[in-house]
């Protein structure tokens, strides 16, 4: 069921967000969901139910005409007529339409040899898919049938173990399916888990980069009176303080790295990773909340030791010393916990503002549509934002030499992203996002 | 001879849809397995074939839509044919049994025409 839903979802992925394209889903599902329900009740696997289902769903570019998403429409399916289409200079017309504007038009035979070879390749499509399915099926049956020949008694987890993995593929099946039709990359639930996994890494890395700036000040400062030996180890330390920041930095960048296509490519989570990456954030919620108050409460009690030893007012100016570097440390990791935390929510959010959010594909969830930012251009700005405050504190620093006041850009920094966050991120209320992407029933569609 | 070709059924899918809901309401699954039984499992029409239908004919006021739940406690959207809708349907018939007649006056499985035919041709 979830791999037909999948399909479904990742077939209408590209389409805008729209009452009449969400009633056209929701109906196409009411049908589908009764068709296999009825074919499981006949005694079908799943595999043969998921496949016949997906055979007879029929073709996307049936629906442009009254769902009036004609543009829309993916190259993919425009440029494959239905099979009905192949011959009808009708449907030919507008199938065509688009590529006469890129290249000229040199004659019917040609048309006629596209039309029918994208048809082909639609057929292929599905009957490739149906077939997988089919001998897997069968497959699956030998094997099955020779491991009860073989023992007695089969391996209960084992045989779990493989009903899993033939599930993985036939979703693998459907969502390569949904993508051609579509044209879009989607991003898979399993992909969605090794970008997070990246994504935290590297704000981890980043947030412990950021601690080393801060403290770095501090042996400066400790050894400030000491002469020679303690001196030179103060300046020594400062400088691989603010050479491992930077190294993590560097490193925390580069992590990310290999998922570039993500936002090179057109994409939007599949309907499966979509859901995924909202249960993840749901999980890391409360830990992350933590994180960010712990952050806060200590970066506000940073002060108490500089207060405290100002106080007692002992006069050594060791334990002014002292006090300032406990007062850095603990303002280096309450802005590290805070950047974690926020780094951690950002990757998850990152993920679900891929695609279009005015398309099905990037508003199928609830969370999806409720990240972001409404203007492109701070959208564009934000991507960089860390990067850009490392870049504007090593310049500062350098430049100024003034590293006893330059840290103070972390923690302004994190305010200023918490303030540009709820000036202009994006919220639910935009008119046509009210509703779910799940399809049980219709619901509050519009009647033409 | 492999199966209906879609594209000359296409014109008649409203018919048969239309005369499915005749004397009474059908759902889309409904409707498209009495399509599949009706024709003896030689015409099975795809799912976005059907919607497109429904929602074309909505547009021209031939069926209207509502929901209601379903037996197993689901909402489902059902379909009621329209008045304008029967004449519709009735003026299809019409049509098919007219182009059934001209057109199998050109149809000949083995591929001879036939003496009449020629007969009519020779003395005009």
């Amino acid at each position: 069921m979830e791999t037909i839903r999948n399909y479904l979802m990742t077939m209408f992925a590209s389409l805008p967000n729209t009452p009449q394209v969400r009633r056209a889903m929701d109906e196409l599902w009411q049908m589908m969901e009764d068709k296999y329900t009825e074919l499981i009740e006949e005694g079908r696997t799943e595999n043969e139910a998921i496949g016949t289902v997906i055979a007879e769903f029929g073709n996307l570019d049936e629906l442009a005409e009254p769902l009036g998403i004609r543009d829309y429409m993916p190259p993919a399916v425009r440029e494959t007529p239905t099979a009905e289409g192949a011959d009808s200079g009708e449907t030919a017309g507008w199938a065509e339409s688009s590529r006469m504007e890129r290249e000229e038009y040199t004659g019917s035979a040609e048309y006629r040899g596209n039309g029918a070879h994208a048809e082909e390749s639609g057929k292929d499509l599905f009957r490739g898919f149906r077939d997988r399915l089919r001998n897997r099926d069968r497959r699956e049956q030998r094997e099955q049938k020779e491991q009860r020949e073989w023992s007695g008694r089969r391996n209960r987890s084992e045989d779990r173990v493989n009903q899993r993995a033939s599930r993985r593929e036939s979703r693998r099946a459907s969502r390569r399916a949904g993508e051609q039709a579509s044209g879009l990359y989607t991003v898979s639930a399993d992909e969605a888990q090794e970008f997070l996994n990246a994504a935290w890494l590297a704000a981890y890395l980043r947030g412990l980069g950021v601690f080393f700036f801060i403290v770095s000040v501090a042996p400066v400062s400790l050894f400030d009176d000491a002469s020679g030996v303690l001196e030179l180890t103060g300046m020594v330390m400062f400088f691989l303080c603010i050479a491992a920041g930077i190294a993590l930095m560097l490193i925390s960048s580069g992590l990310l790295k290999p998922f570039k296509h993500l936002k090179r490519r057109k994409s939007c989570l599949d309907y499966a990773a979509a859901r995924h990456v909202e249960n993840m954030m749901e999980s890391i919620r409360s830990s992350t909340m933590a994180q960010r108050t712990v952050g806060i409460i200590l970066c506000v009690l940073s002060v108490v030791p500089v207060i405290g030893v100002d106080i007692l007012s002992i006069g050594s100016r060791f334990l002014n010393a002292l006090g300032m570097a406990f007062f850095l440390l603990m303002v280096g990791i309450g802005v590290m916990l805070i950047m974690l935390s926020a780094g951690r929510n950002g990757a998850c959010k990152r993920l679900l503002r891929l695609g279009d959010p005015s398309t099905i594909g990037g508003s199928s969830t609830k969370a999806q549509r409720e990240t972001g930012y409404i203007d492109p251009r701070v959208e564009d700005g934000m991507s960089v934002y860390w990067q850009t405050v490392t870049a504007i504190y090593l310049c500062w620093s350098f430049l100024t030499f003034q590293w006893g006041i330059s840290w103070l850009i972390w923690p302004v920094a994190g305010v200023l992203k918490a303030w540009i966050d709820r000036r202009y991120g994006r919220r639910d209320d935009r008119p046509d996002g009210r509703r779910d992407g799940r399809l049980d029933g219709e619901e509050d569609y519009e009647q033409e | 001879m492999s199966g209906i070709s879609s594209d000359v059924i296409r014109g008649y899918n409203d018919t048969m849809i239309l005369y499915l809901l005749l004397d009474r309401p059908s759902y889309g699954y409904e409707i498209s397995k009495m399509i599949r039984s009706l024709s003896g499992e030689k015409y099975v029409i795809k799912e976005t074939t059907l919607y497109s239908a429904f929602t074309r004919m909505e547009k021209n006021g031939f069926i209207m839509s509502f929901s209601q739940l379903a037996e197993n406690g689901k909402r489902r959207t059902y379909y009621r044919i329209t008045e304008s809708g029967r004449r519709y349907y009735r003026d299809k018939c019409e049509e098919w049994l007219l182009t059934q007649e001209v057109i199998s006056k050109f149809i000949s499985p083995k591929g001879q025409r036939s003496l009449t035919e020629r007969d009519v041709t020779g003395s005009s």
